[in-house]
């Protein structure tokens, strides 16, 4: 009873509940709403660490060779990254409405997924290899704060227009947009050198077991997109200046790409990465 | 009259070169090629690659592969135009470079000890704080402060101030020199490994040694197995290989999927197994009696070995066999369409008498479509035995290790750029009425939140 399914079902409540008490703590400006929503999420957390744990230990290896799978990591490292945000900077608790409902929406595609997705299948014989945990992990790492750099991108559109009104209005607890735009900036700065580092440790495998570093199979030629759109974002940031409502366009768009680089190629085009 | 035609045409060359230059460093071009680059990408992720003509007039009609043949949307990462916007992006970095880097340089080395204090009000991080002592103590002060937070300080006493330049980090500014000059290091690489750079698929059949002319030596699979997991599914699959260098057998190693083999640069993967599409080891004839249709014989034919049937004044010889048969009408040439086994067919080598008398193909799906005239029996292709193959992917790539190179020193220039922050921080020390004025300015190039706070705590500290 007590499987990696069970826990997962758990952590799928949980967040849910975290999220609505941020949700609500947004609006309702009770402390005790905001420690519960943290607390909720934190324990979420910790089932989501068990889930991967006894994933684990049932199948015996890495938990991350399908989309079921690295969507626990994937869910699991968003909310690492925000816990962490949250204990560093206490008065940003309000994020939480958007980057828990992100890690949630993670949960719960991948609770969708049917169930020959989400099945214990042995590892085909390209997968046996110590690379896969590197790569994937560091990969995960880049997407999760590409996850919340897209989570707090929409907040800035939103808190930007209505500072631009200067009106009371429901965003009025957001960090000031000067602040999201901060973050948006760091966490993509964390995303981008792992993400980077995936695709080179991915390229590194690759050249061990397929004989060549790059195949422009989809799902390598789709992460090389991603990184394009990415490294425009810092040419535009760095170089040009940009600052803002278009640095937090592009976080959107980048984080699309990543979405269609994640699910819609392993569902859509076909190749060499065809099992995640 | 003649140095000032000379100069006139120098500066009308350097016009045109100029332009050539500004052009090249656009922000502008990199925007266009980033765009055509992702987009040709991206045709090349929806159209599938390297199909026949044949296949792609199927899927999308002749008018649209007229396109796909013109602009090689079939071939998209091998042909002339992505390697021409690839040329121009690596042209771009490069003149990009050179036109930043003494910008660059100049942040990263020049320690500013002129300046006023003035200046030092300019900053958008600035104060002025009273400090009840004189200047050498005000001095000792700052200069405890800032080491402590672990900036590099020049200090120079002049007649009436004191001038305090830190700075910490400066090796930030160099994080996106490297990181560019690495993607200059992995275009090269990259185009080594495709100019000189070798790869390429073969079936090894046990026992067999191939000529590896890329390395000038041979190599040998001596035995190919599979392992099962227990619901059927393919664990692993292994090939005991050894190596054979000027007839010596160097030495053997059994590979698997992520275990290669290498021998004096060329690498020897295991990729795919399969079964053979152009030989066999065993097939089985049956012989009937055209008249009675009764059946002759059964037998059983090693490959290419002639074979007497007891009984009767045969022999026959399995010659060659084919997967999946076809025949191109053009060249008149047969051949194996797939390595699928959809059409097996063997060539059948009859003597009667011993003469031969037919040399027909026959066809396991197709019993008896072509009888023989000149026999009276007919011949049935009735089962087979393909040898299984090793389907090793061999490669020879000088470029590689440029590739790795390229990609460490990105890592490094990455990390350098995002997480080392260049800040500079400007003191002037002026006297006042029994105490000093210390003036404090700062800049930094990135994270400037995080700027603002160190200079706050360090103004707590006087």
């Amino acid at each position: 009873m007590f499987n990696s399914f069970f826990f997962f079902d758990i952590i799928f409540w949980i967040y849910l509940a975290a999220a609505c008490c941020y949700i609500f703590y947004m609006g309702i400006k009770k402390e005790g709403l905001g420690h519960l929503a943290f607390a909720l999420t934190f324990i979420g957390w910790l089932l989501n660490t068990v889930v991967l744990v006894v994933r684990w230990y049932e199948t015996g290896r890495a938990p991350y060779a399908n989309l079921y799978e690295t969507m626990v990591l994937l869910s699991w490292m968003i909310v690492a990254g925000y816990i962490a945000m949250e204990l560093k900077y206490k008065k940003l608790r309000v994020l939480g409405a958007i980057i828990v409902s992100i890690a949630f929406l993670a949960i719960g595609a991948a609770a969708m997924l049917p169930y020959r997705y989400q099945a214990i299948e042995p590892l085909i014989p390209a997968l046996q290899s110590n690379w896969l945990v590197l790569h994937v992990v560091t990969t995960f790492i880049g997407y999760a704060g590409f996850a919340i750099a897209f989570g707090l991108g929409i907040m800035y559109l939103f808190k930007e227009r209505a500072e631009r009104s200067g009106r009371k209005s429901f965003f009025d607890r957001f960090p000031s947009s000067e602040i999201l735009d901060d973050l948006n900036y760091k966490f993509i700065a964390i995303g981008f050198p792992f993400v980077t580092l995936g695709i080179i440790l991915g390229a590194i495998w690759a050249n061990y077991a397929w004989g060549g570093y790059w195949s422009w199979d989809p799902k390598e030629t789709w992460s090389l997109i991603v990184w394009f759109i990415y490294a425009g974002y810092f040419h535009g940031r760095l170089v040009r200046g940009w600052k803002g409502r278009k640095t937090a366009y592009f976080s959107i768009i980048g984080f699309t790409a990543v979405i269609f680089l994640y699910w819609g190629v392993s569902f859509v085009l076909p190749g060499l990465h065809a099992y995640a | 009259m003649e140095t000032l035609v000379q100069t006139e045409v120098n500066t009308r060359q350097r016009g045109v070169l100029s332009k050539v230059y500004d052009f090249f460093s656009s922000v502008k071009l990199a925007v266009v090629v980033f765009f055509l680059l992702a987009a040709g990408s991206i045709s090349g992720t929806l159209i599938e690659q390297g199909l026949s003509p044949q296949e792609y007039i199927a899927n999308h009609g002749e008018k649209w592969y007229y396109w796909i043949n013109l602009l090689s949307l079939n071939n998209v990462y091998h042909s002339w135009w992505f390697s021409v916007l690839l040329a121009l992006l690596a042209l771009n970095l490069a003149v990009c470079l050179s036109k930043r880097l003494p910008t660059i340089w100049k942040a990263y080395y020049v320690v500013d000890t002129d300046f006023t204090h003035n200046l030092v009000q300019n900053f958008k991080n600035n104060t002025v704080i009273q400090y009840p002592s004189g200047m050498e103590e005000a001095r000792g002060k700052v200069v405890d402060i800032l080491k402590g937070k672990k900036y590099k300080i020049w200090t120079e006493n002049n007649p009436n101030d004191i001038t305090i330049f830190a700075a910490k980090g400066r090796i930030g500014r160099l994080g996106s020199t490297i990181g560019h000059i690495s993607i200059f290091i992995i275009l090269i690489g990259a185009v080594l490994s495709s100019a000189i750079g070798f790869r390429g698929f073969y079936p090894f059949y046990e026992g067999e040694s191939v000529f590896i002319p890329e390395g000038n030596f041979y190599v040998m699979v001596e035995k190919f197995w599979i392992d099962y997991y227990e619901n059927g599914g393919v664990k692993d699959y292994f090939s005991k290989m050894s190596v054979i260098d000027n007839g010596k057998k160097v030495f053997t190693k059994t590979i698997q999927v992520n275990d290669p083999l290498q021998y004096k640069g060329v690498w020897f993967y295991q990729s795919s197994y399969g079964q053979a599409w152009d030989r066999l080891d065993k097939a089985f004839i049956r012989i009937t009696d055209k008249k009675s249709g009764r059946v002759v014989a059964d037998e059983t034919l090693d490959f290419r070995k002639e074979k007497l049937i007891a009984g009767t004044d045969l022999r026959l010889n399995a010659t060659n066999f084919l997967s999946d048969f076809a025949y191109d009408s053009e060249s008149k040439q047969i051949y194996a369409k797939s390595g699928e086994q959809n059409n097996p067919a063997a060539e059948l080598e009859i003597y009667e008498g011993g003469e031969l008398i037919a040399k027909p193909w026959i066809f396991y799906n197709y019993p008896n479509m072509f009888p023989i005239e000149k026999s009276k029996y007919n011949f049935i292709l009735s089962g087979y035995i393909a040898p299984q193959y090793s389907g090793l992917q061999i490669a020879k790539d000088p470029g590689v290790n440029l590739v790795w190179v390229g990609s460490f020193t990105l890592m490094g220039g990455l990390f350098i750029s995002f997480f080392i922050f260049h800040r500079r921080i400007w003191i002037k020390i002026l006297p006042s009425e029994r105490s000093s004025l210390v003036y404090i300015g700062g800049l930094t190039n990135k994270d400037t939140i995080g700027f603002e706070k160190e200079m706050k705590s360090i103004i707590g500290s006087f």
